[in-house]
């Protein structure tokens, strides 16, 4: 009670972050670089995982399918209470005023996704994120108007204040008048997304520059798994970036083929009678990355033979997305997909209550490394970052820190984005499929020392060091996995060098 | 494609505004794509090969989700990441005209938020679902707070008397729909009154210009049935 928090992002895990606070009586300053309805938790498409059908599944089930697609690189405990809560949460978003679809009866409609056995993505239209967002912010203006959630849009977190060993409060600057302001508070809780910004091409949003993660790192908060990035399997370009096309096109029916002469073969039905198209996403984006080398050609989601009803019910806003941005109306023509990055399962490391290696630092959402291990399923991380932002919530309330007005900050000049050049080598380095040499060279060319390279060179090397293939992570020149050496996670540090242990689970 | 394209410029909100012209050179794009390429030129010199700042101007998804990237686009209040330029020609952008300007391209929409929150827009006992208003609570739910709706509207500035303008009954009507608390639902109707209905002069101006075509109109109509009319079908 009566303690104040420093919360950056204002996504679903920030939210939940600081709806958590407000309900324990604890004050929250909310720092983003744009209003909530600007996140990129407004793009999720597909939906959210929890085994609410009790007849056909469990969370027990769910737990499994988690840790199976993991790799073995969570922490059991932490997606066990994940998966546990799952059904929970979802039920507290629809009485929130979700609009998730339904069926007849009333009951939650429940879509099958990727790596997973039992239908338990509950989803509206394919606009989930959006829907669930709303919501959530609804209820946050319960507090805002109670004074207990003061919001400060348009402002970036530039630094943290470290005294003796602890984070103290932040360093913000507002983009509309330029000034600084600085922040003292009994706990700092990050949930700035993903580490789009180290990138030329993705799915998310362009406003994710990974700037705190680079900050955080160059201020010796330890980071892992920063070799697990997901690329989405079908994406397409659009004006210079990547647009996804959901997975929610396969779990209602869409199939994959390339052209063999006039035939179309349906790669994935072949190979995988079971998931066949559903299959988890590393291993859907490397068979479709691999034939379309192999056979230097285009590979093509048809969904031609889906329902009018299908596309008005459940897939609404993609099917516009498709006419809009791609010129293709996917009830008429099958449309080129190719993988884009679209998640990163690494980031801030965490322990099972969201504490990172700084005390009086938490991180949850997107920006941290908890429930995803080596590859994430769909519809995962919409339900760990509303769950994160409430467990890292809590454990800052129970901390109870002590409010303390004093400590130092950076003294260089930071950049706001990463340049141009390091884009480039990232992109280049980091794709569906990794070798020795080619990451070998990229960290040549990582020459400067300012926070977005040490983040970039962390990167690299936590792929370079990570000599097997696991999930998301495929090495070319080491095509097996290797439980004995690399049943561990990457943890990369940075104190003067940068350096990456394998640390057990 | 060779397109001209002229920007409203102002360096911070004191400074007087003025116009900057580059030339765009390649493929078909929308106008988020094109400002884009613009701003990633190593070197950016303006049409007459003088050295320029890079363009101020917002945005995030690239996919019409986030509504940063309102601006007035050849006149018409719109998304930079909706609009497509493929022909040659002139595209003039400017900045939305009824927020005040942060700089080029980027103006302050605070008063949306604002406006929202203090119209009480949260539940606090919902009554669960029903299948019958469900596609209208999803369009509602659906804004994106762009602005657009705000640009066009005869009655709209951010004078005094803080109009709402056609957001604040675009988004009460999932709210209005669902709340079960009879205080509550009296607060957002008396709020909704004295911010939207006894300001509107129902032109409509706003209903076919949201870029996200929400059924603008419809939710006008169905909010005033519940917060002014009391009409709400299903009242347990
Ligand atoms: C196209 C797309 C579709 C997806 N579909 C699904 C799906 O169907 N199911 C699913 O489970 N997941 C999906 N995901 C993933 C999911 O959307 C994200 O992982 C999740 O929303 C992350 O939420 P978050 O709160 O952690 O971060 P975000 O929503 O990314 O929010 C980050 C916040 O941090 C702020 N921020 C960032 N940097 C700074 C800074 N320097 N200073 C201040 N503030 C800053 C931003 O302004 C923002 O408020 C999808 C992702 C994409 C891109
Ligand atoms: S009907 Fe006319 S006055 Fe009313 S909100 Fe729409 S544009 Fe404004
Ligand atoms: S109603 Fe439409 S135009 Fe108005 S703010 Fe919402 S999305 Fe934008
Ligand atoms: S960039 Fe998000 S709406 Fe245009």
């Amino acid at each position: 009670m009566n303690n104040r928090f420093i919360i950056i992002g204002a996504g679903l895990a920030g939210l939940s972050a600081a709806l958590t606070c407000a309900k324990n009586g604890d004050s929250v300053i909310l720092v983003s670089d744009g209003y909530s309805e600007r996140s990129q938790s407004v793009m999720a498409e597909g939906g959210i995982n929890g085994a609410i059908d009790t007849q056909n599944d469990s969370p027990e089930a769910h737990f499994q399918d988690t840790l199976f697609s993991s790799c073995g690189l969570v922490k059991e405990e932490a997606i066990h209470a994940l998966t546990q809560a799952a059904p929970i949460i979802i039920k507290e978003l629809a009485r929130m005023g979700v609009n998730f679809n339904t069926e007849q009866n009333g009951k939650l409609s429940l879509r099958p996704f990727g790596g997973q056995k039992n239908r338990r993505t509950a989803f509206a239209g394919t606009s989930s994120g959006k829907q669930i967002l709303t919501a959530i912010n609804d209820e946050v203006r319960k507090y805002e108007i109670k004074g207990l959630i003061i919001r400060k849009p348009h402002h970036l977190f530039r630094d943290i204040l470290i005294d003796k060993g602890v984070c103290t409060g932040a360093i913000i600057f507002d983009k509309y008048s330029q000034k600084e302001e600085l922040l003292y508070a009994n706990g700092v809780i990050t949930a700035s997304g993903g580490l789009n910004g180290l990138f030329k091409d993705f799915t998310g949003s362009v406003a994710n520059t990974g700037y705190c993660t680079a900050l955080l790192f160059a201020r010796g908060v330890k980071l892992s798994n920063l070799e697990m990035i997901q690329y989405h399997p079908t994406t397409a370009e659009n004006n210079g970036k990547r647009m996804l096309v959901s997975e929610a096109a396969r779990g209602e029916g869409g199939r994959l083929f390339v052209y063999k002469g006039n035939e179309k073969y349906y790669f994935m039905e072949e190979k995988y009678p079971e998931l066949k198209n559903l299959m988890p996403r590393d291993v859907t984006a490397r068979e479709i990355y691999n034939i379309s080398k192999e056979m230097n050609c285009e590979v093509f989601l048809d969904m031609t033979e889906l329902d009018e009803a299908v596309f008005e019910k459940k897939l609404k806003s993609l099917r516009e997305d498709c006419i809009k941005y791609l010129s293709v109306d996917p009830k008429d023509s099958p449309i080129p997909v190719f993988p884009g990055i679209h998640y990163f399962m690494g980031g801030i490391a965490v322990d099972t209550a969201h504490r990172t290696s700084l005390k009086g630092l938490y991180a949850a959402g997107e920006c941290c490394s908890q429930y995803h291990g080596a590859n994430r399923l769909g519809g995962n991380s919409l339900l760990g970052a509303v769950y994160g932002g409430k467990v890292a919530a809590s454990t800052a309330c129970e901390d109870n820190l002590p409010l303390i007005q004093d400590g130092e900050r950076l003294k260089e000049d930071l950049p706001f984005e990463a340049a141009e050049d390091i884009k480039d080598v990232l992109q280049t380095a980091m794709g569906v499929i990794r070798n020795e040499e080619s990451l070998s060279a990229a960290l040549e060319k990582i020459k400067e020392n300012d926070i977005f390279s040490l983040l970039a060179k962390a990167v690299l090397q936590s792929a370079l060091e990570r000599r097997e293939s696991r999930g998301a992570h495929f090495r070319s020149d080491y095509p097996e996995r290797n439980d004995d050496k690399f049943k561990k996670v990457s943890v990369a540090s940075f104190d003067e060098t940068v350096n990456i242990r394998f640390e057990g689970v | 494609m060779k397109l001209k394209v002229t920007v409203k410029r102002q360096k911070d909100p004191q400074s007087p505004p003025y116009e900057q012209s580059f030339l765009y050179q390649g493929e078909g794009a929308t106008v988020a794509g094109i400002i884009r390429k613009i701003n990633q030129r190593e070197n950016l010199t303006d049409i007459n090969g003088e050295p320029a700042e890079k363009i101020g101007w917002e945005c995030g998804c690239m996919l019409r989700k986030c509504g940063a990237c309102a601006m007035i686009i050849n006149g018409r209040p719109s998304l930079a990441c909706s609009q497509y330029i493929e022909a040659d020609g002139e595209l003039f952008l400017a900045p939305l005209s009824k927020f005040p300007v942060v700089r080029d391209l980027i103006v302050d929409r605070e008063h949306i938020f604002k406006s929202l929150y203090k119209a009480a827009l949260w539940l606090d006992e919902n009554m669960g679902y029903d299948e019958e208003h469900h596609a209208a609570r999803f369009s509602s739910s659906n804004c994106i707070m762009c602005g657009c709706c705000l640009e066009v509207c005869p009655e709209f500035s951010l004078g005094e008397d803080n109009y709402s303008g056609a957001v604040l009954p675009v988004n009460s009507y999932r709210i209005a729909d669902r709340e079960e608390e009879p205080q509550h639902l009296k607060q957002i109707s008396k709020q909704y009154q004295k911010a939207f209905f006894s300001g509107c002069g129902q032109s409509l101006s706003c209903n076919k210009i949201c870029p996200c075509n929400l059924p603008v109109e419809e939710l006008i109509v169905k909010s005033n049935a519940i917060n002014v009319w009391k009409r709400r079908k299903n009242k347990k």
